[in-house]
Formats: structure tokens, sequence, C-alpha cells
């Protein structure tokens, strides 16, 4: 104890010596300081009342509240500042980094916590308490070590109006530059690394003031936090993915936000998996099982030859490969919304070998538009019924821009596009998870005025999966695999699930996905979207 | 920064009218309009023409015209090319023509048909200017089965007869969502935290409109469409409530929920430019009950909409009379009859002045302006004159490149923001299918307020009603300016006939043709602004003229 108040003291009177000497610059260094602090206290303040109202909703009540709990955290700090009678200057500097590490990584945290939860108050307030109790902390701090070198009406006016200048910066930067420029994680970043960087400054603006022991403790954390900030501020995508990881379980190999979708791709079990805005599209290691049994069976009920498809959404290719099996298929349409999932079907190689770079095929057509708005301008134009096969591959109706795909009037107009004897399978959800739903499709493709015939096949990754085979007349379940041909039926090569066999089974739906009656899904009630939402909680 | 001379504060209290200014602090401090105010230009509809017109042709009427000017005949002419006017012309035409004794023609003062159904057309989409929807008709009104009929809107009848509207005609859903607290949700109705207590008064609220609606008499029904057809019913005192407005009536009904409140004061704000507590109790009434039939399922009937609004309407009406009935740009400044015919002063595109003799006129404008053009009522107006008054609106239309960021319910065709003065936009769009990618928003604001307020509002201009727009929408829709191109506004100085208590005792005396070949349609003679309305007064004025002329008309009202 002795030696602590000696050091103290020493430290004092060394304080003196240097005031004389280094004084005239240390001082306006040290308001700098004021500043630039009172730039990151304001700005970690709007940054968690913009998450919050980002993620709690409601931004009346999270701003007010946010600032409220931020006020009295740094009253907080200011009293608990008369506790800290040594080592002022220490504890100012490790105040400045505790800030930078806690304030900088705030907005991240924020988001990683909701990310694994789905719930942020308690973090954020927690947050928002400390982060205010340590600037209200640092104020007093940087006061009394400057009041050996300034009068104290000088020094209160001085330090007090920095602080109000400083908060006017960072209200002007906060809207105006940062979040616009850089985002909310960055923007949390960067000011961490400011503080971490003012925090090192201090060390040697304060050098005499603090023993060369704690002075390079002090500095090596300084750097290593600044340095890590700073990977953080170039990283900041990497990291908002890394908070995706924990909602994806697995690693993310790949993701991108397109003005459509986000797409995220992650790799696991020697496969990778596909999601689109969250919701699996498929599983490397499971997906022929989808894609033969959305493909082969139509082929083979076709009452015509098989030469021209259409294939809407199915932007990964895999539907486009299993048609490519067919030497006869002259040309293929695929009408995809999102010009993201179709390059990235043709570029990232894992999905380009899997979809075994049918986007190379010169037979292809792609088509990046809204498929009800392709459909329906085909059918105004009057096109000639001219697709052989159709497949509708589209990801489930969980909103009302994708329940359009699966109405009465979108399956008429495309009815319009059928040639005779043309077939269209529809990927029509799950008959076992979401019976009900699966069963509207079924029936609002024959209130449009196809004869169906339900399918349902297993596919590990999905569950029992359903479809609805779909012609123009009268036609049967088929019974043998492959494409008519004069002559008799060309089955393709490497197929690994369907056979005939197998495929007359698709065809028989247990007990457990009876038909139910149910209402027909039109645009003007959307009755899909509901049910599926109502269902689908039942297994969340 | 200060637009029109008015700071965004005053900005954000116009749109937003006085109770949302709570968020005014934190609108204040977010991101200001840093990089202005995206470019378009302001439409002044009526005005502009008219006022240039009458400047250049002060004091023309047709008595003081020379003797050589030009002169013309036709059979009828109809002033004014709204959908009254061009219903009138498509009734008239429908009769097979007017035979030896001369064709129809549309004068219509502004450059394009439609009036306060007029549409407008950019790169990006077709959108409205003013009316949008049109509701499906129940079979009674048969004018509007019709004309919606030949449009291609139904599918079939219902068990009782009852076109159902076509699937791509009726709106797609979701149809409304509304902002509050933060997030968007389906509906009109501000559901989120309801107490048990306004959820019974809603409730309750549910079951007076269906009574109401079940009010029905051996001649007709006490609430529906078109109001022509609206009969005496024993238990309903139309005049009383006619005398009382719909907030007094609400007040008195012992409806007291600030969320029911709202919803029936954005009703009147929405479908009649006219507050709660201005609008009579009878038009209010009317608004609830008119498209509801206990028999035919509580659901309120479907709501058809276009890209373009009602200007696909007027498309189409314009179409059946044909190019060469319809002169635009033609103001008409007089119109006269005696027993031996009648005439009417027009001046068209080009500024040259000429009279049109005919048989009959319908004068489909509004009141405001048959006073003026008409010489019977300019010589002696009629006591009722002064009992119409009108409620200015002004329509922002924001062109966008893109779809703007949404916090909870997304897509949806019209979206309303709780507490504001606005009543919200409609996205063009929306009925096509389109859900990603450029569209076009049109906002509304009715000047419903009284005095100072209005005149404030009055001088408002184009940046003004930009900015302001965006201040509402950016509450929902936070990277909003990053995505308009551009933004138009339309002034609609008379944009409605405003229903507030008293008027309805008028109507009946303002129908009564001026002189017998000076016959008036518009749907402010129904003392409320629909297409229903406007369609009905076109049929009745032209079936009028038709009966004039003898032999046997089959109506088709
Ligand atoms: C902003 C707004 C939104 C609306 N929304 C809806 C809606 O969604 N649904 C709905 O049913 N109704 C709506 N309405 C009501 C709409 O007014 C009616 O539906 C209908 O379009 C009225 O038609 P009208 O022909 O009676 O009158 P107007 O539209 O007023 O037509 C009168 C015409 O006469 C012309 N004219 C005036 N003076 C002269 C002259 N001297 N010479 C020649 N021509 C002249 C005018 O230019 C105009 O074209 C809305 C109105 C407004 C203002």
């Amino acid at each position: 104890m002795g030696d602590v108040a000696r050091d103290a003291e020493g430290g004092r009177e060394v304080g003196r010596e240097v005031a004389a000497a280094y004084g005239p610059r240390r001082v306006p260094l040290l308001f700098l300081n004021v500043v630039i602090i009172a730039v990151c206290g304001l700005v970690y303040e709007l940054l968690a009342a913009t998450v919050s109202s980002y993620l709690l909703g409601d931004s009346v009540t999270q701003f007010s509240l946010v600032i409220g709990v931020y006020l009295t955290s740094m009253g907080l700090g200011a009293w608990i500042s008369r506790y800290i009678n040594m080592r002022v200057a220490r504890g100012f500097c490790e105040v400045q980094l505790l800030i930078a590490l806690i304030g900088g990584t705030s907005a991240p945290v924020l988001f990683f916590v909701f990310g694994l939860t789905g719930k942020v108050a308690v973090v954020l307030y927690l947050e928002v308490t400390v982060i205010g109790a340590l600037v209200g902390l640092e104020l007093p701090l940087l006061m009394r070590l400057l009041e050996k070198d300034l009068q104290f009406k000088d020094l209160i006016s001085r330090v007090l109006a920095l602080d109000y200048v400083g908060a006017l910066f960072a209200s002007l930067l906060f809207p105006l530059v940062f979040v616009p420029m850089l985002g909310l994680v960055r923007t949390a970043l960067l000011m961490g690394f400011v503080n971490a960087v003012v925090g090192l400054w201090a060390t040697s603006l304060l050098r005499f003031e603090l023993r060369p022991s704690a002075r390079a403790s002090l500095r090596v954390r300084g750097v290593i936090l600044a340095v890590a900030l700073a990977v953080g501020v170039i990283k900041a995508e990497a990291l908002t993915e890394m908070a995706e990881e924990r909602v994806f379980r697995d690693p993310i190999v790949y993701a991108e936000s397109t003005p459509y979708q986000r797409i995220v791709v992650t790799s696991a079990h020697e496969s990778f998996q596909v999601y689109l805005n969250g919701q699996l599209q498929l599983d490397a290691s499971d997906e022929y099982r989808y894609h033969e049994a959305l493909v082969h069976p139509a082929v083979a009920a076709l009452g015509r030859p098989l030469r021209r498809a259409l294939v809407l959404g199915g932007g990964d290719g895999l539907a486009l490969r299993e048609l490519f099996r067919y030497p006869q298929v002259e040309a293929v349409t695929l009408v995809d919304l999102d010009p993201g999932m179709t390059s990235l079907s043709r570029r990232f190689e894992p999905l380009a070998a899997l979809n075994r770079r049918s986007y190379e095929d010169r037979r292809l057509t792609v088509v990046n538009e809204d498929a009800f708005l392709w459909v329906d301008g085909e059918a105004k134009d009057g096109r000639e019924a001219a697709w052989d096969l159709v497949v509708v591959d589209f990801p489930d109706p969980n909103n009302y821009g994708l329940g359009k795909l699966y109405t009465r009037h979108f399956y008429q107009r495309l009815r319009a596009l059928v040639a005779p004897g043309g077939r269209v399978v529809v990927q029509s959800t799950s008959p076992l998870a979401v019976n009900r739903s699966y069963w509207t499709i079924i029936a609002t493709l024959e209130a449009a005025g196809f004869v169906v015939h339900p399918m349902q096949v297993t596919v590990p990754s999905f569950g029992v999966w359903g479809f609805g085979l779909a012609g123009v007349g009268d036609f049967a379940a088929p019974r043998e695999l492959g494409a008519p041909e004069a002559g008799g039926r060309f089955v393709p090569e490497g197929l690994r699930f369907v056979d005939s066999e197998v495929m007359r089974g698709m065809f028989v739906l247990p007990r457990d996905m009876a038909r139910v009656e149910v209402e027909v899904n039109r645009l003007d009630n959307q009755i899909l979207v509901r049910r599926y939402e109502a269902e689908g909680e039942r297994w969340r | 920064m200060a637009l029109d001379g008015l700071s965004r504060r005053d900005l954000l209290r116009i749109a937003l009218g006085a109770p949302f200014m709570g968020l005014a602090p934190r609108l204040l401090s977010g991101c200001g309009p840093g990089r202005g105010v995206p470019e378009g230009e302001l439409l002044d509809f009526g005005r502009a023409r008219a006022h240039a017109a009458l400047r250049d042709s002060r004091g023309m009427t047709l008595a003081n015209m020379p003797a050589d000017i030009a002169r013309e005949r036709r059979g009828v002419v109809v002033v004014g090319g709204g959908v009254a006017g061009l219903a009138a012309a498509w009734r008239l035409v429908g009769e097979g023509g007017l035979g030896e004794r001369g064709d129809v023609l549309v004068c219509e003062l502004e450059d394009v048909v439609g009036g306060t159904a007029r549409a407008g057309r950019s790169e990006l989409s077709a959108f409205p200017w003013g009316a949008h929807y049109v509701v499906a008709p129940f079979s009674e009104d048969r004018a509007m089965v019709r004309l919606l009929g030949e449009m291609g809107c139904f599918e079939g009848v219902d068990r009782h007869g009852h076109p159902n509207a076509a699937e791509g005609a009726a709106v797609r859903e979701l149809e409304e969502r509304h902002f509050f607290e933060g997030r968007f949700s389906a509906g009109l109705y501000p559901g989120d935290g309801e107490t048990a207590e306004e959820k019974a008064e809603r409730e309750r609220f549910g079951r007076r409109m269906d009574a109401l609606a079940g009010a029905v008499s051996a001649r007709g029904r006490a609430f529906t469409l078109p109001v022509s057809q609206v009969a005496e019913v024993d238990g309903v005192d139309a005049a009383a409530l006619d005398r009382m407005t719909f907030a007094a009536w609400l007040e008195a009904e012992g409806f007291r929920s600030w969320r029911l409140e709202w919803l029936c004061d954005y009703a009147c704000r929405d479908d009649y430019g006219t507050s709660a507590a201005a609008c009579s109790a009878w038009a209010g009434l009317l608004y609830f009950i008119a498209r509801r039939r206990p028999e035919v399922g509580l659901e309120d009937r479907a709501v058809i909409t276009w890209p373009e609004g009602n200007g696909r309407v007027v498309e189409h009406l314009a179409r059946q009379v044909g190019a060469t009935r319809i002169e635009t740009g033609a103001m008409v400044l007089d119109v006269e009859a005696d027993d031996a015919g009648a005439r009417v002063l027009v001046v068209d595109r080009a500024g040259r002045a000429r009279v049109i003799a005919c048989d009959s006129v319908i004068v489909a404008t509004p009141r405001h302006v048959a006073r003026h053009v008409v010489r019977a009522y300019r010589e002696a107006p009629p006591a009722w004159m002064d009992a119409f008054t009108t409620a200015p609106w002004v329509v922002v239309n924001l062109h966008l490149s893109r779809r703007p960021e949404t916090v909870g319910v997304a897509q949806a065709w019209d979206t309303v923001f709780i507490g504001s003065a606005s009543v919200g936009y409609v996205d063009a769009q929306h009925q096509r299918g389109r859900d990603h990618g450029p569209t076009v928003w049109t906002w509304y604001r009715p000047l419903f307020e009284a005095g100072e307020v209005r005149k404030q509002c009055e001088a408002v201009g184009r940046e003004g009603w930009v900015e302001a727009a965006l201040s509402e929408l950016e509450l929902g829709h936070p990277d909003i300016r990053r995505c308009v191109v551009r933004a138009d506004v339309g002034r609609l100085g008379h944009g409605m006939v405003r229903p507030v208590p008293g008027l309805r005792r008028h109507l009946e005396s303002a129908r009564v043709a001026p002189h017998p070949r000076v016959r008036v349609a518009h749907t402010d003679l129904s003392g409320v602004a629909l297409c229903e309305e406007a369609v009905d007064h076109g049929l009745r004025a032209a079936e009028e003229v038709l009966a004039a002329r003898g032999g046997d008309v089959r109506s088709w009202r």
C-alpha cells in the first residue's frame, strides 16, 4: 500500500515537472482527446438506439429508453469516479481500452446474439449501461489529470464545451456518414478502433504519470485491441456471416445478398447446402432424389416427344441437369427471377459441377424475370402452346410474392402455354408436414383446368416431399420410365434413384397424406400463404 | 433547409398532422433531405388551363360574340370528359348513334380525358392521378355491372346473382397494410395491443353496420350505391343522419375506442376528403354499409383496381365513345338554350372560339364550374348552389427505381400510416404482380382541414409536398430517398365534393335540369365522389336526353 501511495505521489511530482516542460502541447492534445471521446460515446449510444429499434421495433420507445439508460449510466460512472483516488492516469487509459472493447464490439455482439437467440433486450441494455458508465467515468478522470495544468473555471468551461462540440460532430457524422457509408457493424468497430488508438496515444501523453510496467501492459493490450478492431472493420462482411453461421448450423462457404434474396451456401459432411432467405433449397447429398423425381416421371408421362422444355424457378440448374440427360431435347428456357442465383449456379464451382455445367449447354436460354410476369406476357402475346414439358420449381409459398406463383390465375395462364399432350410438374411442398397446403396447390391446379396426379418422394434433408404432375385433358400416371420415341422409349443413363418401379410407387400416397377438401388459392385471397404459415408453425 | 418558405418541421406537420408530431424530433434529427428533392413537375389540374383561357377570354359569352364567329352543328354536346361525361357519351353512342340530327361531341378542358380519374404513364409504370379503384357492384347496379362486364372484370355470378370479380381484376392480396408502432401489419385496423374493451367495441360496430346493411323495405335499401337507388326504410331516419356529423353519431352510439375512431376518420378522409368531424353521418355510414350485405357474407365486396387506377375505366369509355367524338383542350365558356335549341361556346386548344349549335347539352362538370358556364345558373344562381363545397387534394407520384426496405409485412397494394393526415399510398405495379424493381407509389393527401391550416397547405409547392410525403414514408421505409428517381405533384384544387351535414337535402333540386335542353351530370350531384355515382349521373342525363327525343329507351341503369 505504501508503495502505491508513494508511487502516486511520485507520479504527481513528475507530472508537475513534465507539465512545466511538456505542458503547452500536452494540454491541447488532451483536449482533442475530449472531443474524440465525446464523439465515440455518443455514436455508441446512437448505435444502440438504432440497433434496438431495428431489432425490437417501436423506435420512439427504444430511442428514448436507450438515451435514458445511457445518461443515467453516465451519471453512475461520474459518481464512481470519486472512488478512484490513485493511479488516475492508469484508470483513464484502462477505461479507454475497455470502451474500445465493449463499444467496438457492441453492434456485432447484438446481431450475433440476435441470430443465436432471437432476443436481444437484456444484452443491449447491459451494453448501454456499461458503456454509459465507462464514458461517464472518463471525463472526471481526465479533468482530474488536467486540474494541475489549468484553473478550475477554465478547465470546466473548456472540457464541457469540447464535450458538447464532440456530441455535435457525432450527431452529424452518424446519420450522414457512418450509417450510410459503413453500416452499423463497421461503425461500431471503427469507433472501437479510434478509442483504442486514443487509449494508446494517452499512454504516451501521460507517460510520466504511468509506471513503466503499467504503460507496457496498456500498450500491448492497446495494440492488440486496435489491430483486432481494424481487422474487424475490414472484414465486417465475414463477421455478419459468422453471425449467420449460428443460424445455419454449418460453416458458411458463400453468401451473397441480391436485390431479391439472401443466398447462403454452407458446407457440411462432404456435401453443401443452398439456402434462400434462410430456407433450405437443396442439400447436395440427396438433391438427386428430389430432381430425378421432379423430372423423369413427368417426361415418362408425356403424350408427345420431348423437344422443348420450360423451367420456372429452379435457378440451381439441377432440373436442367436431369432434362439434358435426354438427347432429344432441342431447347430449354429457364426463367428465374434472380440473376444472382443463375450466375451462382454457373460460376460457383461446387454447384456448377453438381448441375453438370448445364448453364454452358447451347440449348439453354436463361431469362431473369419474375415468372409471373413472364408467363403473363407470353400468354398475352398469344404465343402458341409450344412447351412439351414445364417444370415449376419455386421456393415454398411463404410470402405473397411467392404465393402469386401458386394461384389459379397463374396456372391458367401457364396452361395456355402447354402443347397438347404436354405435361407440367409442380413442386408442391410436403404432403405430410403441410398437408393442407399441399392439397391446396393440387386443388388449385385442378381449378385451373389441369388433370393432376399427386406424387410424393422422400428426400432426407427435406422430409417427405410432394409434386403435382399435371396435364391438359385426361392422362394416366406413367408406368414405364423414359421419353416416348418412335418405336419405344428412351431411358437416360446414370440415374441414382428412380426406376420404373420406384416411379410407380411415387403415385401412391399413404393415408397420412390423404386428400383433404380445401379452397382454391387465388390472387385475391392468397389463402395458401396463410395456410402454409399456420401449418408450418407446428413443424418449426 | 427551407422549401417553399417552410421548414422541415412545418412540412412534417403538414404531411402528418398534429398527432404524429411526437415522432418529429427523431425524423428531424435523422438523415435530412441531403441530396435535395428529386426532380419532377407540378400539375395544377383544371387550374392552369382554365385560368389561362379565362384570362384570354374574359367576359366572353354567347351574347357578346361577333357575328362572324365560327359555327358548327352537333346532336349533343357533353361538357367535361370525366367519368360522368364519358359515361353519358357511352350511353348516347350505345343507342346506335343519334341519327341525322348530328353526333355527340365531348368537350374536355384538359389535354387528356379522365378528370379526377385520369392516369399518367412513365417508362416505369402507368399510375393514377386520382381515383384508383372501384368496388365490385351488386347486381342492382346494372350500369356498373354492364361497364365492368364489358371490361372483362367478372367471372360468373354468386348464388344471389351478384357478379364475382375475376381473379386478375380483384385486388391482389395483400390488399392493405398499416404502419403502426414501428412496423407494417396487414389490414387497415391498428389491432396491435387492442384491449378487450376495444375489441368488444369493434365487434359491436360490425354488428351495428350489419344491422343497418340489412335495413331493407319493399322499395329498396337504406344505404346502397348508386345513391339514386336508396329508398326510405322504417327505422332509418336519413334526414336526421344527414343533419349530424359522423363523429357525433359515433359519440352518440357510444363508440369511443381511438382505434375505431381512427378507422372511421380515415374512411371519411380517404373516400370523401373530409374528416369524420365534418362529414355527415349519412355519408360516413354509406361508406361502411353500401358495400356490405349480410346475406352475401360479411366480407366486403372485392375491390377492383388496375396499375393506372380508374384511368382504365376512362380509357375503356373513351374507346367506346370513339376518338372522333372527343375534343380535348376544349374549354366550354357558356351554355344557353331556348325552345329552338342549345348553344355552346367553346375555346379550342389553339385558343379559337366557336359556337356549337345542338339539340341538347349535358353539363358534366362540378357545380362550381356549372355555375359559371350555364347561363341560367349564372343569371339566377339557385339557392342550393352554396351548399356545395369541395375539398382539395394533393397527389404525389413517386417514381421508384426499386422497392424500399420495409419493416414487417411486405408488399401491399394500399399502405396507410396510422395517425397521419395523409391517406397513404398505393403501389401501381402491385396489381400487375411485380414485386421487385421499379414502380410508382401514389401518395394522397386530402386537404380536409379548414381555415389557416388549409391556406398554409395550399401555399405549399412541389418540393414541399414531395418532402412532406418522403418524411412520412421514411418512417417505414428508411431508404426511400435512395429509391426515388422522380417525384411529380398534382394539385386538385376542387378534388371532391364534401358530404357535409345538410348537403343531402339539396341534391334532388340540384339534379333538376336548368333547362329541358340542358342536363346535368357529375358525381357531386350525389353528394359523394365515387365512380358509381359519376356513371349513374352520366347515364341518367343521357337517358333524359334520349327520352326527350321520344322513342322507346331501355334504361341501362
Ligand atoms: C384524389 C382523388 C381520389 C379519388 N379516388 C377515388 C377512388 O379510388 N374510387 C372512386 O370511385 N372515386 C374516387 N374519386 C372520386 C372521383 O372523383 C369519381 O370517381 C369520378 O372520377 C368523378 O367523375 P366526374 O366525371 O363526375 O367528375 P370529374 O372527374 O370532376 O370530371 C369533370 C371533368 O370536366 C372537365 N371540365 C371542367 N370544366 C370544364 C369546362 N369549362 N369545359 C370543359 N371541360 C371542363 C374537367 O377537366 C374534368 O375532366 C377520387 C377523387 C379524387 C379527387
